[in-house]
Formats: C-alpha cells, structure tokens, sequence
C-alpha cells in the first residue's frame, strides 16, 4: 500500500482552508450563571489540498470531534473561519451548498443510521434534500454507490433496515451515503473504531480507493496511529484543542519531535511477545481539561522536557525543524538557546 | 406496523384486549346504524308518553335463565283480536261486551296493571264495567268509569280497589289463595261491559300486564329500555376517550416537539407552564366548570384536553433530548437537512412508537373520567352514556332497594372497555420496548 | 501446554436460549492454565469471548438452555459445587473477575474506598472495617490510585483511575484467578499503557493468573504467556505467546493478524470478508470454512483440535 501519493504530479491548490478555528462551549451553571468556556478547539489553522488524505490523531477529549463537527457546521465556530473551494463558508448563506460537498462517515455505524428507514431511503434522502428530483437520476446514483462500496447484490440490500446489517456493512452504508453527492470531501470521525479488527481494514481500503478513484480530500480522524500509515499522506497530532505537529506521515512516525507524541508513539504497541517483559514510560498524569487548560503549553504539566520559566508562560509557537514538519514546542526554537536534554526516544 | 401485529400475536392478553376493542367499535358502528343519534335523543329524552309500555326498573329478561327464578314478562292484550259482543239496545245506544284474555304462568306477579283506552266519539263517552275473571272462576268487579278518548286505568293505582281487595291489587288479583306468595297459574280474563251512546262511537282497549323482565337490558326508573342507554353509551364513551386521548397525545407531541427543538426561552417556559399544571386539581376544576359554567359534553372533553396537555410533557421532552442528540441526526444536518424535514421525518417516527401504548392506554382513562363526572351529577343531561345510566342509578338508591342490573350492566361495560384498552396498551408496550420483554 | 494445570477448564459448553433457538455462545471450549501465567482470549464480536468468562464464573441468565464441563480449581472441580458454595467460597474469593465496562459500573453514590472493601466485607474475609480499611490501602498502592482518593466518589476520578479501582476491587481477595474483560478499550493510549504496566506489575509480584479477553490482538501482546483465539464459539488455536505473535497456524488467527495495522514494520494489510456463522445453527464442519482461503474438502466435517509441536490448532491442515 502506497503511504505517499506522488503530490508532486498534482497543482497544489488548497481545497480547505481553516484559519485560527476556535470553538468553545458555554457553561453555564442553573441556566444562566456561566462559569466558564470549554475551549474544545482553541486555535486551529491548517490548508488542506485537493486529493489529499489528512489523518487528525489524538486522545480522548482533545477536540478532534469537535474540530470535525465545526468544519462540517454542525457547531458555530467562536472565532475564526473556514475557507472552501475559495468561498468562505457562512451559515444562512452557502451552508447548504458547502453540506452538500462534504460527507460526513461517523464513529457508531448503526447510530449513524435512521432505524425506521430502509436502505433505499437512507440513501435517497441527500439525493431528496439536495435537489434531485428525477427519480430515474437518483436510482441510478443509488446503484451506482451501492456498486462502489460493495453492497451486493444491490437488489437485495435495498428494502433491509439497518438492524438486518452486520456492523461492517452498515458502516459501508455510512460511506455510501457520504460519497452519494458526489463530494469533494469526506470527513471520517473514527469510522472503524467500533468495528471488528478484521473488518476495519475494509471499511479504511474502501474510502481509500474512493479517495483515488474520484479525487476527494479526505480528513481521517482517529486515536489509533497505526492505521494512519496506512491511508493517509499528512498527520497532525491534537492535544488539548490544538495542532501540536503536523507533518508527512513517514517523518512523524520515524523522527517524531514534540514529546506528546514521542510518548503516544512509545505507548503503542505492535502485536509483540517481547512486550509482556518490559514497561512502557508513560508520562504522568492526565489529558487536560478543556474547561481549565494549564497555562502556557497544555502539555507542561506532563511534559518529561519541560523547561522552567518558559512552556507555563507562553503557547509555544509553530517551529519547523524540517521541510513539512511543524512542532508547538519551544524545544525548538532556535532562537533561544535552549541546551535541554532530548527527549526519549521510543 | 404488520411487524408490530405479528409480535402482537404472541400476547394473548393482546388479543383478548384487540377482541374486547373490536367488539365495542363493532357494536358503536352497529348503534350508529341501527338507532340514529337522532332518534336516540328522542328516545331518551322522550319522557314518559313514550314508555308507557314498558314496566318500570324491570329486571332483564335473561334472568329467568337463572335456576329458580321465573318472573313474568310484558303482556298486551288487545281488544282488536279479542273476542266482543255488540248488541243495540235501542235509541243510538249499543251493549258492548269485550273480553281480554290471557295466560298468566309465571311465578312472580305482575309489577303493575293498566288498561289502555282508544275511544271516538263526539260528545257522549262510553260507559264502562271492568271486571276481573280469574281462573278458578271468581269474577271480581274492579270499577266502573266513562271513558274518555285516551283513557288510562291504572289498575295498580286504585286505592278504592285496594282497600276493597285488602292489599295491591296486581298481587291480590293474581293470588292464590291456598298459597298467597304465589300467583294462581291459569286463564285469566278482564271483561269490559257497557254502552256506546252513539252511532259512530267506537270503543277499543288494552290490557297490559306488566312483567318483571323487559328487554336485554332491563329498563330505569323512567320506564326506558336500558339497552339504548348502553348501546349508544359505547360509541360516546370510544369518541370521547379517543378524542380526548388523540387530542392530548399530539399537542403534548408538538409542544414538546417545539420545546425541544427551539430551546431558549421557549423551553423554559414550556417547562414552568408544565410543572404550573402539574400542580393543578384536575377534577376539582373540571367539577367547578361543570357546576358553575356548563355541562356540554363538548366543554368537558375540551377541558379535558387542555388539562392534560401538559402532563405528558416532561416524558415526551425527555425522549426527544435524547433523540435530538443522536448521530442519525446529526448525519442529517450535515448532509443539509432542513429543521422541519429533521423534525417531522427524523425525530417524530422515533417518538410516535414509543408513545402509542401510553396513548392506548390513556384512552380508557378518559372514558372513566367522563364516567366520574357524571356520576357526580356533572354529565352531558342531553347524552346517553354509561355514566349517566350509573348516576340515575345512584340517585334512585338502586343498591338498596336490589336492582342490582342497573348498576353493574353500565360498570361491567366500563370495565371491559377499560381492560381491552390497557391489556392492549401493555402488550404494545412489551413489543415496542424491548427492554420490558422477558427473553 | 505443559504445567501444573493449576487452573483449567474442560469441554464447557453454555447455550443460550432464544425464541429462534439455542444460541451456543461457548461451545466445548478447553484450556489450562499454570499458576502465575497469562492466558488472552481473542476473537471479534459475537465469538462468545464474553460468555466464556460468564460461563467460568457461573453468572448466568434465566434463559439457559445448557452448561456443562468442568472448570478445575488446583484439582477441585468447581462446577460440582453447589451455588451457595460456589458463592462464598470460589466466586469472586479465587475466581475473580474485571467485566467490560467495570470503569462505568461502579456506584457513584458509595465511596471508592468502602466499594473497594465491600468484597471483603460481603464475604466476611476480614475481622473489622478497620482492618479492610488497609486491605484496600494495601490493594490501591499496588494498582496505583493514590491513598486520599479512598474518600473519593468514582465521579471524581478519571477513567484511568475509576479502571484501577474496578481492577482493585478484584484484586482485594487476593484470588488465584482474575478473568479481565477487555480492561482498556475505552481508554485513552496513554491510559492504557499505565494500566498495563499496572497487570505487569501484579503479574510479577504476585503469582495472580490473568485471563484476558480482548478483541485488541496488540494490546493482548502486553500481557500474554499464552494465546487462545476464540471463533464462533469454538478455540480454534492454543499457542505460546512468542510462537503466536511471530506466526500463527490457524487460518482464521493468520488473517486475524494480518488485519492488525502495525506502526513500526511495513506491512500488507489484509482482511476478511463475509460474517462469522450465526450461533444458533452453525453450520455442521468447520466453522470458518466459508471464509478460510485454505479451504479443502475435508472442510466440511468439524477437525478436532491437533496438537502441533506444543500448540493446538483445530485445523485439518494440521492433522
């Protein structure tokens, strides 16, 4: 499996542009005593080119999904915009047209899926709420996507409900329904993760090749890095609402540089016998909270680098130690002179 | 739908409760036919002209299928087949003799005696001799009296003759005397004699023995037949239960849909209007508006509903959160959904299965709400219904005095009704939420 | 599969029983187990991972059509004891057991320090609340949750530390046996990595063995002595850890891991169509035949399981 696309045989315009996205939650307690913002995504900004895979790794509580949700529209953002296909994307104005070029493949298959509705109106709606009124376009639309994700044969899949699928075919429904508009997006908030192993390369390989095969950007969320290497091109790393690095994803996983990742990638493990004798460092304590974020850098409090008198002052800025290859991390700034002990290495 | 019948099948309780249900709509659609609302009203609140026939708080015929007991229906005899003696006696005037006769052998005498007159004449009325044969041959003189165009001799009623007989005279004409609890069995014969004063005077009557059974149903106090009472009370009491059931499942639907949906303020209010109305004495507020403002049937299942509205809210609320949130929504939204088309297509074919057996099972609950109020003297006084039956019941002391039939035939119907709604209402509910079902 | 046979289970069987009929979810599973050894049962969804533990421990629903077998406890056969024996003296005192989801289960109105001590206490094994009050510091200083957090609500915990204090909770009677039902998946990496290096630590201090039952075939390597893949309610391979992960025999485990994507080797990925069989009529010979790319005809009668050079493999290929 190819991990990198020859990006260079393609012009690099951007698709998606997100400039300094935040979204934060109001809290408030009673009702209207507001105690506070959960700053779910706290400064995001990225360009994502036509074709391009794009893998979002992180934990738990991170913000990934809500990065997900806001760039779909489904939150408002509290600051910042997003910028697609050159327009920028406002609600009331081209919200409806920006919906109907991104798909959207959620993390539970069967929740995804409307329990009262037969596979055939599942897939009808999009086609229904977008415009489409010739019912002989929109059968054969249906076949056709029906036909790309395997579902077959076709006449025998379209009267069943959702509960009469196995999980990895409903989730092949899920995809179905995100290409039936034919987008220019997919966004995949952990599509595989409630899947069985043996079905989840499937379902990956499947928006792979859709992927090839029409063009499409795709934006793969996850917590599971090892798949990444599989089907995407670029990775960022999130940690508490924001990009810490990103890079090409050969480099990340070879020359991984902020020390979060270090440690995600040192906490990972390959199906191993040598595993059972030996610990793994993990850095203390827990992911932090979205409500209370610590000062400075998020990461600090558990950082096995962090330097005194600088990571709790300061959000660290984007360094770029290597061609690609961004860091958060104040490690590596040149500009300081900063002789702190590398970091370990998995 | 079907998938929900088949499971359905598997209840027997289900299918007691669907059988009871198709019965009480078969007999509403037969009533409607059959006796014209109409006609029912006319009947009902007809009065005593139109009853006269019939006995008063007679028991229902299917008694005597009870061992031991054999008490006498309704007979008529009329004068028009009977057997009758004209003879001019000269000037104008003719002797007329009639004889009525009849059967008697039944165990329990008669409620009452009367004799129906039909005569035309122009100013002289005929003149008449009732007396009373009796089968073992004594004849009693029972009076004497002109007759007037529509008279009615209430046999039962005379006091004269009572005094004169030592007891009531629909007891003591029928006694025997060897057994006085028991009426002598036989041919009994009621001869009218007398005279015609002019040519064109015609002279017909009626006897009729009242029975102590009359109709499936037996009749009130008021001489009417029960069974028009319980018959049309069926279609009244599935209207009013349905109405008022539909009528507060979908507000509460919609509001709760509305609530949920725009969030806010609206919510908020909807909520304190909810938890306002939690508070409120239902029946207490519909007694008063029955006292003070009216009795309509249609002001009552108005007030019904809007009371009942909010109850529900807070359950259906809670479905639709947890609906708003799910990821099929979500997808909706994402692929450009608008919020009606979420609402109406995505949300409600959610909630509605959930909420039919709460709806089957609410409607039994109005049915008896009407029930209450009119036994508290509150009911429609226009309309038929089993609780108005119950009501004349309890205001003419029926338990006391041992008709018994008039209380129990309009509860054993509530009850039935009742048990068919709620043992439907339960299965759908086992069907319908997995998690109350027994593996 | 040499050794004390300290723990073992033979030919158990649990079906269920279902309006459509008799679902075998553990359908004549064996295996033994040495004292102070770890043994991961993997499989998918719906291979009857889950019932095995149940069946083991004896927690069974109403509708049970059949249990049978023998599960052996340092030679006693604990199935033959009555349930009120069972009760008080195996479950939960020697068998104990960390069931999926435990992080979520525990009571949020009792405080983690008395939930913990409640198996000592339900089962009289301490002479004093004071005395269990240590018990359960003893046990949290060894899974790591530190001592203040004895007064602590499990709401207030995170879902690394709430995970610990289920795994406390098992481990306070100080069992031979701890059955742990997929410990981490809900888990963060970094949580579970610490909770792993948690069982490392208890697996070498003290001779607790572990079943771990997982459908995470990396995460199993963290722990394992042993391997048992689990399919359509059937073990169809039996290995040491070493010989599994670097090459397993039986079909099913050979795609199995092939579909594991790896982060530090390059790797093809596969995977498997089609479905598992349906539990309640599997079809008559090998279960995985429809699926298995090695299929022949001998395929269709069920293999036993065969013993290849110390591993059991319930494949023909290696009769």
């Amino acid at each position: 499996m190819l991990a990198v696309r020859l990006s260079a045989a393609m012009p690099d315009d951007v698709l998606l542009s997100v400039r300094d996205l935040h979204t934060w939650f109001e809290l408030r307690r009673w009702g209207f005593v507001r105690v506070g913002f959960v700053r779910a995504v706290d400064g995001i900004t990225f360009d994502l080119r036509r074709g391009e895979a794009l893998a979002v790794v992180g934990e738990s509580g991170c913000g990934k999904s809500t990065l997900a949700k806001t760039i779909l529209g489904l939150h408002l953002p509290t600051r910042g915009e997003i910028v697609f296909d050159g327009r920028t994307v406002r609600s009331q104005e081209n919200l409806r047209w920006f919906r109907s070029r991104v798909g959207y493949v959620q993390q539970d298959p069967y929740g995804a899926l409307a329990p009262f509705m037969n596979v055939q109106r599942i897939l009808e709606e999009p086609l229904l709420i977008n415009g489409m009124a010739d019912r002989e376009a929109r059968v054969r639309r249906i076949r056709g996507v029906l036909e790309e994700v395997k579902l077959t044969p076709i006449d025998d899949f379209l009267p069943r409900y959702p509960h009469m699928l196995s999980g990895g075919q409903q989730q092949r429904l899920v995809v179905a329904r995100a290409a039936i508009l034919e987008p220019q997006l997919i966004i995949a908030d952990e599509p595989v993760s409630m899947l069985d192993a043996s079905v989840r390369v499937e379902i990956l390989q499947l928006l792979r090749g859709l992927q090839e095969r029409y063009g499409l950007s795709l934006i793969y969320i996850t917590h599971d890095l090892s798949t990444v290497r599989h089907f995407c091109e670029r990775v960022f790393v999130m940690y508490g609402g924001m990009i810490i690095e990103q890079a090409p994803v050969a480099n990340l996983l070879q020359n991984p540089r902020h020390p979060y990742t270090q440690a995600l990638l040192a906490a990972i493990p390959d199906p191993d016998p040598e595993n059972a004798t030996r610990f793994r460092e993990v850095p203390p304590g827990e992911p932090p909270s979205l409500l209370h974020p610590p000062s400075g850098c998020r990461f600090h409090p558990r950082c096995p680098a962090f330097m005194q008198g600088t990571c709790e002052v300061n959000i660290p800025t984007n360094f770029e130690p290597s061609a690609g290859h961004r860091v958060a991390c104040w490690l590596y700034d040149e500009s300081r002179q900063v002789a702190a002990k590398a970091p370990p290495r998995p | 739908m079907s998938r929900t019948l088949l499971e359905l099948r598997r209840y027997p309780s289900a299918v007691a409760g669907l059988a009871i249900i198709g019965l009480l709509v078969g007999i509403s659609i037969y009533t409607v036919i059959a006796i014209p609302y109409r006609d029912a009203i006319r009947l009902w609140r007809g009065g005593e002209q139109l009853w006269l026939e019939n006995p008063r708080n007679a028991r229902p015929v299917w008694m005597n299928l009870l061992p031991g007991v054999n008490l006498p229906r309704t007979l008529v005899v009329s004068s028009a087949g009977a057997p009758r003696h004209e003879e001019p006696v000269g000037s104008g005037v003719r002797r007329i003799a009639i004889s009525l006769p009849f059967d008697f052998s039944s165990r329990g005498f008669p409620q009452e005696l009367a004799v129906f007159f039909d005569a035309a004449y122009a100013s002289a009325a005929p003149h008449v001799t009732l007396g009373w044969r009796r089968p073992d041959g004594s004849v009693i003189r029972l009076t004497e009296l002109a007759v007037e165009s529509k008279g009615i001799y209430r046999i039962s009623s005379d006091q004269h003759l009572q005094q004169e007989l030592g007891g009531r005279p629909e007891v003591m004409l029928f006694a025997d005397p060897s057994a006085p609890n028991q009426p002598l069995r036989g041919r009994y014969e009621l001869v009218l004699d007398g005279f015609l004063f002019e040519d064109g005077s015609r002279l017909e009557a009626r006897l009729i023995v009242y029975g102590q059974v009359h109709g499936l149903a037996g009749t009130d106090h008021q001489r009417r037949d029960l069974m028009i009472a319980l018959l049309w009370g069926t279609p009244i009491a599935m209207a009013f239960g349905l109405l008022a059931a539909v009528g507060t499942s979908v507000s509460t639907l919609v509001i709760a849909a509305i609530g949920v949906w725009y969030g806010r303020w609206i919510d908020g209010l909807i909520q304190r209007i909810t938890e306002v109305n939690l508070i409120l004495p239902g029946l207490p507020i519909l007694i008063m508006i029955g006292t003070l403002y009216s009795r309509s049937i249609w002001v009552i299942l108005g007030l019904v509903i809007i009371l009942g509205v909010f109850g529900g809210i807070k359950g259906n609320r809670a479905l639709f959160l947890q609906i708003k949130e799910a990821p099929y929504i979500e997808a909706a939204r994402a692929y450009g959904a608008g919020n009606m088309r979420v609402v109406l297509r995505y949300m409600l074919p959610r909630v509605i299965p959930v909420l039919v057996p709460s709806f089957v099972t609410a409607i039994p609950s109005f049915v008896f709400l009407e029930a209450t109020l009119a036994v508290l003297g509150l009911g429609d006084p226009a309309v038929p219904t089993w609780g108005k039956v119950l009501e004349d019941a309890y205001r003419s002391g029926a338990l006391f005095v041992g008709y018994y039939y008039w209380v129990l035939e309009p509860a054993v119907l509530l009850m039935v009704s009742g048990l068919g709604f709620t043992m439907l209402g339960f299965a759908l509910d086992r069907v319908v939420n997995p998690r109350l079902r027994e593996v | 599969m040499t050794g004390n046979g300290f723990f073992s289970i033979d030919d158990l069987r649990l079906y269920f029983r279902t309006r459509k009929g008799p679902v075998q979810a553990v359908d004549g599973v064996s295996l033994t187990l040495p004292r102070g050894r770890t043994v991961v049962v993997v499989g998918e969804s719906g291979c009857g991972k889950s019932s095995l533990a149940r069946a083991i421990l004896r927690l069974l629903p109403r509708n049970v059509d059949r249990y049978s077998g023998s599960v052996r406890l340092n030679g006693l056969d604990v199935m033959t004891l009555p349930e009120e024996q069972f009760r008080q003296e195996v479950r939960w005192i020697r068998l104990a057991w960390v069931p999926q989801g435990a992080m979520n289960s525990l009571n949020p109105v009792i405080r983690i320090g008395d939930q913990v001590a409640e198996p000592l206490l339900a089962h009289r094994r301490t002479e004093s609340l004071a005395a269990a009050r240590r018990s359960v510091e003893e046990v949290f200083r060894r899974v790591g949750v530190p001592i203040d957090f004895l007064d602590r609500y499990s709401f207030e915990l995170s879902g690394g530390m709430r995970q610990r204090a289920a795994l406390a909770m098992a481990l306070i009677t100080l069992p031979d046996v701890v059955i742990l039902d997929e410990p981490t998946s809900a888990l963060d990496v970094l949580t579970q990595a610490n909770i792993m290096n948690v069982l490392k630590t208890i697996k070498r201090e003290t001779q607790t063995s572990f079943i771990l039952i997982t459908h995470d075939i990396a995460t199993s390597s963290e722990l394992a002595d042993d391997a048992a893949v689990m399919y359509a309610g059937q073990l169809v391979e039996m290995s040491h850890a070493d010989q599994f992960y670097r090459e397993p025999l039986h079909p099913y485990s050979r795609a199995l891991m092939a579909s594991v994507p790896t982060l530090r080797e390059e790797k093809r990925l596969g995977f498997i169509s089609g479905q598992p069989p349906s539990l309640i009529d599997p079809p008559k010979g090998c279960r995985f035949a429809d699926r298995c790319p090695a299929r022949f005809d001998k395929c269709s009668e069920e293999p036993p399981l065969f013993k290849a050079q110390d591993r059991l493999v319930k494949c023909w290929l290696y009769a």
